[in-house]
């Protein structure tokens, strides 16, 4: 039942941002089907293709045949790109969720060992490593890092490829996501192609993340170093590891979590920069483009899929804190 | 644990080694063509076709009745002949017999009346250039023989066919989905999207939205046949930012750049010895379009004190890599030689003199707060924005840069009441022809969106010059006279700041020794890379293949 009345929340909430994105984009000044069509296109032609987008019809009967289309799976046709946009999102997705998902696992990977071992150690060296990190992490813009790396480990040693998501043939599609693809398929080949495409973009989209969650591990660590429990456990002989991991990192992790369950959708979105430099075919690009164009079904579209994620991502945060926190229930 | 270790160590290595860049072999014969574009290719039809990226594609994949050559003439190509009617109104044209689309059917007149009828019906921008056609009077005369009907005399229409792509229309019509153009559905524009249905040196071979396309040697192409050494392959990458692109060509991912480098970077090209760097005037006209009917740019005075104003050596030579200065709507490559045009060379003394003769005082022009809309995200609009600014301060004028996406700034110009008073445009030649220029200053130019949207001026000896030269044969001495006559009274009433022509820099790997070397307009004909060729012997080719 908590289940069900959550998902219908989620609902709602898509329902809202659906909307509201659709009006606004249509209140902003600015005609995007003369930009679609070009130069030469008569008023006739224009109004042609006005109708033919139903954009002749009041908003409401447009947003109620949005929602319509929506229910069949469409999202409606791209002014850039004259196809779906569902079809545009579900090619482009896969791109930007591997990009996101690796770079959020090697912000975690990295930056949760870092953030215990500075409060651990906190005044020594590594403490001082880490906050220097957290403070310059957060403030390297991704744009200059990826350039430089680009030119270093690409341009200068050539070691990895400077842009794209393959050389080579890409893997047999089963979910666009090239390493779980070429996984599944057997195809070695393809999934070291893939891996050394995704090495620079995955460093650049993880820096600011990284430097986050490591800052966040650490205070809320240090919070949690400071309880009593704490002090009692090693006087019972606890060992040190075993506090540490088991009980302080446990208590203290709920925070970080809800820094992850943030970062996540915001990554998704905000990956145009680093999809941009690198050449990534990814939606964050494709959703900055569309409001560059004023592509109306493709801003609602992009909009839509990462509010989608926004929520799911929120509701599996909010389920995640139960397990870690058993004190913590959702339902009384 | 022990065998834990292991054999995470091994599985570590395999990856490794799975990741490490795989060697390669360049094939003599094969070579392959790589470069990047920075814009994203939406589409592969060439009437939809509008970016650089696009052009180029379509000009390589499709052909035209005529080509043109670089010493500005056209060229017979599909079309063997024509034939034109005294009226200047019917043109004839015969095929050729031998030219073959990529499924191996022969071109034939249908296809070529196809191709017409479909381009003037079908919103795009080359239905504009040959809006002079007569879509009810294309007739077949035969297999081999196709007429057209113009509506009205057009000094233009044998250039403007570089623009009619030839379409297979057998292919398109047995592919033809749901449409509003009866009979004809959609005429096959969905097809379009991501196939080819042309019979130019090479065939789409893979397509993917938002990475590139490739593009492979036809065999059958017989109008001119590929010499060794010219690509029979071409990879082009969508790489949206230019820095990217640079460091892809400096890694030796790329073998030609077909945008130029920021002015900073040229020098890296430029002192590195396995790069040629060549550079050539564009027909890209750069111009600050003013709003000539709201005050105070109605006023002449006015706006030859912000002609003069305008800082023209800065912006070419500092915000651009150069260029060549432009003394009206046509760039003197197009022109010839016609003497006597005003300029406005940079002179705030002779500014603060055209304002004091303004009809407007200085209190009154304080008044007036000029918007100069840039283009958001084209930071060198931007600059040269900041720059004019600048200076009209210094003459009392008040001005300010705004930021407007570029589809306001499309939609704003259409009307006199919504344009902008200063917008900052280029245009590149889209018919290698002073006559679509200089029509943008004649009543019939008005309303336009696009560059030069915004104009609003028209001079009688203008539009009377303009009629005259139309209905006299193409490229004669007397049709040039008249423009340049036209070209020195625009300049003179200065309904806009004329800026420059830039200057195309083209970074390429030494191996590639034959690429583009001269401006084609926006038809891009230049970048045919049929005519491309490479030192396949050189080692950093041999070396670059590979990555």
């Amino acid at each position: 039942m908590r289940f069900l009345r959550r998902v219908l929340n989620m609902l709602v909430v898509l329902l809202i941002v659906s909307l509201l994105m659709f009006v606004l984009v249509r209140v902003l000044p600015g005609d995007p089907v003369g930009a679609a069509l070009g130069d030469g296109a008569t008023t006739e032609q224009i109004e042609k293709f006005r109708v033919q987008m139903g954009m002749d019809k009041p908003l409401q009967v447009q947003y109620f045949a949005y929602l319509r289309g929506l229910l069949e799976g469409h999202f409606g046709v791209s002014l850039m790109e004259p196809r779906d946009v569902g079809t545009i999102v579900w090619e482009r997705l896969p791109a930007t969720l591997e990009l996101v998902v690796c770079s959020l696992a090697l912000a975690i990977l990295v930056g949760v060992p870092l953030g215990i071992l500075a409060a651990t150690h906190r005044n020594g060296p590594i403490d001082q490593a880490s906050r220097l990190w957290s403070l310059t992490g957060v403030s390297f813009p991704n744009f200059w890092a990826a350039l430089m790396l680009q030119l270093v480990l690409g341009a200068a040693l050539s070691l990895v490829p400077i842009t794209g998501r393959i050389t080579g043939p890409p893997p047999e599609h089963i979910t666009g996501l090239y390493l779980v693809d070429a996984l599944l398929t057997g195809n070695f080949r393809a999934m070291g192609d893939a891996a050394r495409h995704l090495i620079t973009p995955t460093i650049v989209l993880a820096l600011g993340p990284l430097a986050q969650i490591t800052s966040m591990v650490r205070s809320s660590m240090l919070d949690e170093l400071s309880r009593p429990y704490v002090g009692f456990s090693q006087a019972v002989g606890m060992p040190r590891f075993l506090i540490n991991y088991k009980y302080v990192l446990r208590n203290a992790f709920s925070s970080t979590l809800t820094l992850i369950g943030f970062l996540f959708p915001l990554m998704i979105g905000g990956a145009f920069v680093v999809e941009k430099v690198f050449a990534w075919p990814g939606l964050a690009r494709f959703g900055a483009d569309a409001i560059l164009a004023n592509d109306y079904n493709a801003i609602v579209g992009v909009t839509l899929v990462i509010c989608l994620f926004v929520v799911v991502v929120n509701f599996v945060t909010e389920e995640l804190y139960v397990a870690l926190d058993p004190r913590i229930r959702l339902e009384r | 644990m022990k065998a834990f270790s292991i054999t995470a160590a091994l599985a570590a290595f395999a990856f490794g080694l799975s990741i490490a860049p795989a060697a390669g072999w360049a094939d003599a014969a094969r070579p392959v063509l790589r470069a990047g574009l920075t814009l994203e290719v939406s589409t592969l039809d060439p009437v939809r076709a509008t970016n650089y990226g696009e052009n180029i594609i379509v000009l390589n994949v499709y052909d035209m009745l005529v080509m043109p050559m670089p010493d500005n003439t056209v060229v017979p190509w599909i079309a063997k002949s024509w034939d034109v009617t005294d009226d200047r109104k019917t043109y004839t044209f015969h095929l050729r017999d031998d030219v073959l689309f990529h499924d191996g059917k022969p071109v034939e007149a249908d296809d070529i009346a196809f191709s017409m009828r479909r381009v003037l019906t079908l919103p795009g921008l080359v239905g504009g250039y040959l809006r002079n056609v007569d879509k009810d009077k294309i007739e077949i005369v035969d297999p081999r023989t196709v007429r057209f009907q113009l509506k009205e005399v057009d000094p233009t229409f044998i250039r403007a066919l570089v623009n009619l792509k030839i379409l297979n229309a057998k292919l398109l019509m047995a592919n033809k989905a749901e449409g509003q153009y009866g009979e004809y559905g959609d005429y096959g524009a969905k097809y379009l999207q991501s196939k080819d249905a042309g019979s130019g040196p090479y065939v789409i071979a893979d397509f993917k939205s938002g990475e590139g396309l490739t593009l492979k040697a036809f065999e059958g192409y017989k109008l001119r046949p590929f010499a060794p050494g010219a690509p029979v392959e071409v990879k082009l990458r969508i790489i949206p930012e230019v820095v990217t692109l640079e460091n892809k060509m400096l890694a030796g991912e790329f073998d030609v750049s077909l945008v130029s480098p920021s002015p900073p970077r040229v020098k890296i090209f430029a002192d590195n010895p396995k790069f040629a760097v060549d550079t050539w005037p564009t027909l890209n006209n750069y111009y600050v379009v003013m709003n000539t009917t709201k005050p105070p740019l109605d006023d002449i005075n006015v706006r030859k004190a912000i002609s003069h104003a305008f800082d023209a050596s800065t912006v070419m030579n500092k915000i651009y890599s150069g260029g060549i200065r432009l003394k009206g709507p046509v760039p003197e490559a197009l022109l010839g030689k016609c003497e006597g045009i005003a300029t406005y060379e940079y002179d705030l003394k002779k500014a603060g003199e055209y304002i004091a003769k303004s009809k407007y005082s200085a209190d009154e022009l304080k008044k007036f707060k000029l918007e100069y809309a840039s283009t958001a995200g084209a930071e060198a609009f931007e600059k040269v924005g900041l720059l004019l600014t600048l200076n009209l301060k210094k003459i009392g004028l008040t001005a300010e840069v705004k930021t407007v996406r570029w589809t306001d700034i499309v939609g704003a110009q259409t009307k006199p009441e919504s344009a902008y008073p200063f917008v900052f445009f280029y245009d590149s030649a889209r018919v290698r022809h002073p006559s679509p220029l200089l029509g943008f200053y004649t009543k019939k130019g008005w309303g336009s969106p696009y560059p030069s949207g915004g104009i609003y001026w028209q001079n009688p000896d203008v539009t009377a010059a303009m009629e005259k030269a139309s209905v006299l044969p193409d490229g004669a001495p007397e049709q040039y006279a008249l423009y340049c006559e036209a070209q020195k009274k625009i300049a003179a009433e200065a309904p806009a700041i004329f800026s420059h022509n830039d200057i195309r820099v083209q970074p390429r790997w030494k191996y590639l020794v034959t690429a583009a070397k001269q401006d084609g307009g926006s038809s891009q004909y230049e970048y045919r890379f049929e005519t491309f060729r490479f030192d396949t012997k050189d080692p950093d080719f041999v070396a670059n293949q590979s990555k």
